[in-house]
């Protein structure tokens, strides 16, 4: 074994980095390509990369044409943005969206925080078991998520009524009206999302280290302060990726209202999904959608920039 | 011996410990009881759905019909499931499997290599976390977001409503989160073996196959697992590329079952059940990869 080997496990970098010159002082590109082994790094990670290019940039580039453009391929500035600000439909939508996440992500993180502490419990007994079963609607498409509870929703075939009838309530017809059609939506909502928080929530919870709670109990800690003081902080990233993440799906539903309500009655279930899809396949208006999808876009971007912050600025340079 | 006088010492904890233990005991059966029962509860609200769409698809119409409803079937019917296999259900079954199957595969055969590059080749650090955090983004766009340019491109391309065309698009769709989750998945593996397996003169692809491989096939399972199921429950990609039955896949073909008439819910139901039987069978046989996958998923990167 020569010496050359035993200095440098990996092939290629080492050899090119004893006969190569000095670096360059600086700069990712130069040293990117200085080894024989960065290329082919490089190499096996762009297919990869033009898969970003063909479902993202390719994406938004072409959207900001379309923005920019009217249906018929003239160019019109910036009159399809100042036609949205002015589209009460869009308005609808957009506060809709938000609406919803305002409801739909304190409670997903609540029944999933809920449940996060239960099975994390000594006394759940069979831990597998309970977490394969409450992610099951995670697995679930959309569309018969929406389905599943449209019948449960249903007058006479649903069961949600059921109890309300027994108690000598009047049935409610949950998707006809516009109040109960926004209850029922955010309820099957936090049905399918609550789950994506319990497993993140869950996946924080066994990062705890138990002997600190030892440590507590030894100080005389109720369960509620070792709860508040010790639990909460440490999940903090957690739950931090736990609200962006369920924000994100439960603004990007369309499944739901498709098979529910279909954004009625009339358009008050029109979220900011359903109105794109709407403008551009329906109304065949694809370069006014465009301008929405740039909302939503910079929505996703804000959230999305704080995720990458959370999860791999911050732990990269722990 | 007197009780009074041996107060304290050893030999009267006999006495005292049961007890205190039927005390602690009670306590902790009232704790367990709470957090079973609400599980059960959490249970039951998570089953519910689909145990009901279970059940309205073999009810006969006098079941349907009845109010209240019944929790069970008194007189099961198959017609429901007869109607679904006349709608050639079957087809749409036949796409998602084909697609689904397909963009996983090739999905997986993109990604590995760049989470390898990525966490194994020792790249600039600034270029990986450039990369890894584009990748992280993209996991995160609504998917809706694209179709509209994609849409355009496809139909000026003349490729909508093809197979083909769902299969690219949904191995795109799902590589950037792919990349992501195997880079967290590969990170967790020590690289030392490896290294000692190249200073003994093995090449590198054959450190790969012998030694990484085998170390991350439990987790590159369950993220094609996880793949697959992302692609069978596709829905707003398909929205927008799917025409014909040719291309039909699943979601689309239940959407297009919701009844317009109030009771017609049985094909519907029969539907649902399909589409969801395969998740249901992969979170109980194969929950421990599953739960691996999602969890990697989103909490990559430790």
């Amino acid at each position: 074994m020569t010496v050359q080997q035993t200095v440098s496990p990996l092939p290629g970098q080492g050899t090119d980095s004893v006969t190569s010159q000095p670096p360059p002082p600086e700069g990712m590109w130069s040293e990117l390509f200085r080894y024989r082994d960065n290329r082919l790094g490089v190499l096996l990670i762009v297919p990869s990369l033009l898969t970003l290019v063909l479902i993202q940039f390719y994406p938004i580039v072409y959207n900001i044409w379309l923005i920019l453009t009217s249906e018929k391929g003239e160019w019109i500035g910036l009159d399809n943005l100042s036609r949205l600000t002015r589209d009460t439909i869009f308005h609808g939508a957009l506060i809709f969206s938000l609406k919803m996440g305002i409801v739909v992500v304190p409670m997903c993180l609540l029944v999933g925080l809920g449940l996060a502490l239960l099975v994390h419990s000594e006394y759940a007994g069979r831990k597998a078991i309970w977490i394969s079963i409450l992610i099951i609607p995670l697995m679930v498409s959309e569309i018969v998520a929406g389905m599943m509870w449209k019948i449960m929703y249903h007058p006479t075939l649903g069961l949600v009524n059921v109890p309300l009838v027994a108690l000598g309530l009047e049935p409610i017809i949950w998707l006809q009206k516009a109040d109960t059609a926004f209850i029922a939506i955010c309820v099957v909502e936090v049905w399918r999302i609550s789950p994506l928080a319990f497993l993140l929530l869950y996946a924080g919870l066994n990062q705890v280290p138990r002997d600190i709670y030892e440590a507590a109990a030894v100080d005389g800690a109720t369960r509620w302060r070792a709860f508040w003081d010790m639990t909460l902080p440490y999940i903090r990233p957690m739950f931090a990726i736990a609200t962006i993440l369920v924000f994100v799906w439960s603004t990007r539903t369309i499944g739901t209202i498709a098979a529910t309500t279909q954004g009625g009655p009339g358009r008050a279930t029109w979220n900011l999904s359903w109105y794109i899809y709407g403008m551009s396949f329906q109304r065949l208006k694809p370069h006014y959608a465009s301008a929405a999808v740039l909302v939503m876009l910079l929505m996703t971007y804000i959230a999305g920039t704080l995720f990458v912050r959370y999860l791999w600025v911050e732990r990269s340079s722990r | 011996m007197a009780q009074s006088e041996t107060r304290g010492t050893a030999t009267n904890e006999p006495v005292t410990q049961p007890v205190a233990m039927a005390a602690h005991e009670n306590r902790f059966n009232l704790r367990k009881l709470f957090v079973v029962v609400v599980l059960y509860l959490a249970a039951f609200w998570t089953l519910v759905p689909m145990y009901w769409v279970a059940i309205s698809s073999i009810k006969s119409l006098r079941d349907l019909a009845h109010i209240p409803p019944r929790f069970f079937p008194t007189d099961p019917r198959l017609d429901a499931w007869v109607t679904i296999f006349e709608r050639r259900i079957l087809e749409n079954v036949y796409n998602s499997l084909v697609v689904a199957t397909l963009a996983t595969i090739i999905c997986l055969i993109i990604a590995v290599p760049a989470a390898y590059a990525a966490t194994r080749m020792r790249l600039p650090f600034k270029f990986v976390a450039i990369v890894v955090g584009l990748m992280g983004l993209v996991a995160l766009l609504p998917p809706i977001a694209s179709a509209i340019p994609l849409f355009l491109l496809g139909s000026d391309l003349g490729i909508i409503d093809e197979k083909y065309t769902l299969i690219i698009l949904y191995t795109v769709l799902n590589t950037a989160f792919a990349v992501w989750v195997l880079r967290g998945t590969f990170m967790d593996v020590p690289m030392d073996v490896e290294e000692a397996a190249l200073m003994d003169g093995d090449t590198r692809f054959g450190a790969v196959r012998r030694i990484l491989l085998p170390l991350i096939f439990p987790s590159l399972f369950s993220i094609a697992i996880l793949l697959f199921i992302f692609n069978w429950n596709e829905y707003i990609i398909a929205l927008y590329f799917v025409n014909s039955m040719k291309t039909m896949t699943l979601p689309i073909a239940i959407q297009a079952q919701i009844p317009q008439h109030e009771l017609d819910w049985g094909v519907v139901s029969a539907a649902g059940t399909i589409a969801v039987f395969p998740v249901l069978v992969a979170a109980f046989t194969l929950q421990r990869f599953l739960v691996r996958g999602l969890t990697f998923g989103v909490a990559s990167g430790q």
